[in-house]
């Protein structure tokens, strides 16, 4: 009874799999809380504006116009400019893209490499899963912003080394979590059917365990969103990711933060979009943690 | 023994909705019920007969989205407008509650001895007076070793170590009421009779009332005085246990004691069974309950609900037929 | 062929820790044998029942026999002709097709996210076998069971008990196996609708001359349904024999311990009941000599000291010094 969407390899050709039938019911139970209602409207904004911020943005947002620098908001710049004449509203519109574009691929990346070692780990030979763990250990007990600056002062910055430094401090987290999971899901009697049957364990750890964990990654990811958002801002902020002209919440804030003096509207206007993002991501990740709890259940 | 001599529990036409996402089911329906001081009753019914949600109602743990109607009167206390605090302390001095899972009522991270001396708070004993008291108590219900098991935790128990923990700990307040819901559904055959015999003997000598609900028609056999059945929400019989099991009146009475393979003396490979489910109890139908899977249902049955008959004190049938189907 | 399944020494081993752990902590035990040395035979088209209470090992047998647990190198188990127990993965894939369980808990037994329908075609898809028509399986397994075809678009958790327990054995019959191992056929149904799984296996039986092994711990089904019974404790066989015999007169003293506990479902019932003291003692620390004698109403001094040798009466089989002689019933 998962109110999220569960996706399963389509391997048979019996029963169609109801799996996309059940979107629409799924939304409906998110919004149905205030809260996740909300959040779920933020998340919608955010993709949104991910997606078509290039044309929604009223100015270039690398249009430099020294003689309207810092400008309060006005009708022609809402958010005012910055320390260039940049329209700041272009700025954030834009630079949401660029947030959308490192949460979903470090996220997807991490979740795909976390669910391979998971699985592995949780359904393979225990001396696997021993090498494994402590794989994820030691990745994990790097410190993320030290090591980001660590792999940046190698590779020098970009958008591709900002996602391949979250993407490796963060695949652990889904790796362990899918390997409790797996766990947990290996000795129950259906998996045992399954061996009974004669299914490959390959089989088995993709078609039957996976899909009954991963509504758990879903709440993972969702509330993961927020984090590299910030990881990302905040090696922007430091000057070590986006690199100038290019905008991105980071930079606006970066930026100014030279400036704050001048103008505070720079500095809100990184900031808002932030902050909103993290408050959107988190409840809709707890929503979805509520309706996945079988306790909290009360409907029979 | 208490002080005031108990006056019994007794429910007078209990019903309860749950409000689901589907609609409202109506999980019990105008139910009556005695339980004399000192008598043990036994609740009968198989899966969504309502027993879980009688035992919930009666105990004040009833979900949210349960809508109760009707009386319960522990001791002519109405226990349904008790407030929270008034029925918490009932729960822990007047009624007890054995479960069918110990691991619900036993908490797995305090050792048995820790939660054996806990409960005690309210009784005016000293330390070790508690925990002589707990091991007491222990030796009564034939845990062996007592004094090591009080350092015990209920993860190192056996299942049937547990379930005599579970009682130990119900009846160490020599409460009025034992509600002991499906005690022994998770324990072997041999462990049964153990807790069978056990709770006769602590029933005799505290004198409390049990209200037992089980599926296993042997124990109710063995233990209870009076015999409730019920099925999809209703009381479709009741009576003393030997009504029950020798003079069953209702068609699902005697149909469900043909079913038990124990009660079936010569060898067959085709077992019986009672055709059908239980019905949808979103939508109650007009006629009798149980009418789609009678054998001797007729058209009365289908479009009149039965009368509740009382053929006696305590005596009740639930059945068009009821009487025709006796002098038969 | 004079039996389907022939077992001989199976013992199921499982680690508590290692031998270098228990060494540390003063143990003198590393591991249990959850089935200890487990000789038995099945005729094919036969109902062989396996009796015994949480602990027995009864579950675990029927595990290894379907290549779910595995078995010491020393256990043979020879199924219809070849040892399975020694064959590698690869073969015993293709072998398995011969073998079905049925599991205990209905609903759990399924997959949450599958369909009836995607379900009943794990067996043919998991070995390959997509040239069939999927569809058409499913209907005839559906049919084969009692059920409707438009179950096939229904979810596990919208099942009764019932209705489950028959998708799981349609499942299990999807490959057309000579054997179908029931674990606890009847665990967790109400008594009204028990007859209905046991007398679709018997009808199934019947019509595709299957051999049917029960898991068990309800003597009570056992006399109705199973021909041959043999009743575990600790791991171990203790007596076996036609169903008929072991109850109208047991040899064991367990066996006639558990013949006696059930409860009757009649008020006024005579209950001599012997009762065995104790509990059953723990698989890491077996009592010596026979392993019952600590529970035995009528242990002498030789049996703590000395292991019985197996009595063999006719088809009954049991190891006792001093059995029950007398026809006396349960």
């Amino acid at each position: 009874m998962a109110a999220v969407v569960s996706w399963r390899f389509e391997t048979s050709r019996v029963g169609i799999s109801g799996t996309l039938g059940r979107i629409p019911a799924a939304l409906r139970l998110v919004t149905r809380s205030r809260l996740g209602a909300f959040g779920l409207m933020i998340v919608v904004a955010f993709i949104l504006i991910g997606i078509f911020g290039a044309w929604l943005a009223p100015h270039d947002p690398n249009a430099i116009n020294v003689r309207a620098r810092l400008a309060p908001p006005s009708w022609t710049n809402l958010l005012g400019t910055d320390q260039l004449g940049r329209d700041i509203l272009s700025r954030v519109l834009v630079g949401t893209r660029v947030s959308l574009l490192v949460a979903l691929s470090s996220i997807l990346l991490a979740a795909a490499l976390g669910i391979l070692m998971g699985l592995a780990s949780g359904y393979g030979p225990r001396w696997l899963d021993r090498i494994l763990i402590a794989i994820f250990d030691t990745v994990r007990s790097f410190p993320t912003l030290m090591f980001g600056i660590a792999v940046i002062a190698l590779f020098g910055p970009s958008i591709w080394t900002v996602i391949a430094i979250i993407v490796t401090t963060t695949f652990p987290i889904y790796a362990r979590i899918v390997r409790t999971q797996t766990m947990a899901i290996k000795n129950t009697e259906f998996i045992l059917a399954e061996r009974s049957i004669g299914a490959s364990p390959v089989r088995i750890a993709f078609v039957h365990v996976l899909p009954n964990i991963v509504g758990q990654l879903f709440i993972l990811a969702s509330m993961d969103v927020p984090v590299v958002i910030m990881i990302e801002s905040g090696l922007s902020f430091l000057g070590l990711g986006i690199r100038p002209p290019n905008a991105s919440w980071g930079t606006i804030l970066n930026d100014g933060y030279a400036f704050v003096r001048n103008s505070p509207w720079p500095v809100i206007a990184g900031g808002v979009p932030l902050i909103l993002t993290t408050i959107g991501f988190t409840f809709l990740g707890e929503t979805l943690r509520d309706l996945l709890d079988p306790k909290l259940r009360n409907e029979r | 023994m208490t002080g005031n001599a108990f006056k019994g529990l007794n429910v007078r036409g209990l019903s309860v909705d749950y409000q689901t996402a589907s609609g409202k089911v109506h999980a019990l329906r105008n139910v009556d019920l005695d339980v004399p001081a000192g008598a043990v009753v036994g609740i009968v019914g198989e899966s969504g007969c309502g027993k879980s949600s009688l035992i919930s109602s009666i105990i004040g743990q009833a979900p949210d989205n349960a809508q109760i109607s009707g009386r319960i009167d522990f001791n002519h206390q109405s226990l349904l407008e008790l407030p929270p605090d008034r029925m918490r302390d009932l729960m822990g001095q007047r009624i007890s509650v054995v479960f069918q899972d110990p691991m619900t009522s036993l908490n797995p991270i305090r050792s048995i001895g820790r939660q054996m001396i806990d409960i005690q708070y309210r009784t005016g004993r000293g330390r070790a007076e508690k925990r002589e008291y707990a091991i007491e108590m222990l030796k009564k219900v034939g845990v062996s070793d007592p004094a090591d098991r009080m350092n015990q935790y209920a993860f190192q128990l056996s299942g049937g170590m547990r379930q005599r923990v579970s009682i130990a700990m119900a009846l160490m307040a020599r409460p009025d009421l034992l509600i002991a819901d499906e005690p022994t559904t998770a324990l072997d055959t041999t462990l049964e009779v153990q807790i069978i015999r056990l709770l006769k003997e602590l029933q005799k000598e505290i004198g409390c009332s049990i209200l037992l609900v089980s599926h296993h028609l042997g124990m109710i056999a063995e233990l209870c005085d009076y015999v409730v059945v019920l099925y999809a929400g209703e009381v479709a019989e009741a009576g003393t246990v030997r009504d029950i099991f020798h003079h069953s009146l209702h068609p699902y009475t005697r149909r469900l004691l043909e079913c038990d393979p124990g009660l079936i003396e010569k060898v067959t490979r085709r077992l019986p069974t009672i055709a059908g489910e239980i019905p949808n109890l979103l939508q109650i139908s007009p006629g009798c309950i149980f009418a789609p899977r009678c054998d001797c249902a007729q058209q009365a049955c289908l479009a009149r609900r039965p009368p509740l008959l009382q053929l006696g004190p305590g005596r009740r049938v639930a059945c068009h037929r009821a009487a025709e189907l006796d002098a038969a | 062929m004079k039996w389907l399944v022939e077992i001989v020494g199976l013992t199921v081993r499982f680690p508590l820790m290692s031998r270098f752990m228990a060494r540390l902590k003063g143990r003198d035990f590393h591991e249990i044998d959850a089935v200890a040395d487990v000789s038995l035979t099945i005729r094919p088209g036969e109902t062989y029942a396996l009796v015994g209470e949480s602990g027995s090992g009864k579950s675990t047998l029927a595990r290894a026999v379907n290549g779910l647990v595995e078995p010491t190198p020393e256990s043979s188990i020879v199924f219809n002709g070849r040892d399975v127990a020694a064959m590698s993965p690869a073969n015993f894939k293709a072998y398995r097709r011969q073998m079905a369980m049925v599991f205990q808990d209905p609903v759990g037994s399924l997959s949450p996210r599958m369909t009836v329908g995607d379900q009943l075609a794990e067996p043919f898809v998991a070995h390959g076998l997509r040239d069939r028509d999927l569809k058409a399986e499913c209907g005839r397994l559906l049919d084969m069971v009692g059920l409707p075809p438009d179950f096939a678009g229904r979810y596990p958790h919208e099942l009764s008990g019932g209705q489950a327990r028959r998708v799981g054995v349609a499942r299990a019959l999807a490959l057309d196996p000579k054997l179908v191992i029931a674990d606890e056929p009847t665990a967790g149904l109400d008594v009204s609708i028990q007859g209905e799984v046991l007398n679709l296996l018997n009808e199934l039986q019947e019509r595709f001359g299957l051999t049917l092994l029960i898991i068990t711990h309800n003597l009570h089904i056992v006399r109705h349904v199973a021909d041959r019974t043999a009743i575990m404790y600790l791991g171990r066989i203790v007596e076996e024999g036609p169903t008929d015999r072991i109850f109208s007169a047991p040899r064991h003293h367990y066996t006639r311990a558990l013949l006696s506990a059930a409860p009757e479902p009649d008020p006024d019932a005579v209950r001599t009941r012997i009762e065995l003291k104790g509990e059953v003692p723990s698989l890491a620390r077996r009592p010596d000599g026979c392993e019952f004698h600590t529970r035995c109403p009528k242990a002498q001094d030789v049996c703590a000291t000395e292991r019985p040798e197996e009595t063999t009466d006719g088809e009954r089989r049991y190891r006792c010094f001093f059995p029950v002689l007398h026809e006396e019933s349960g």
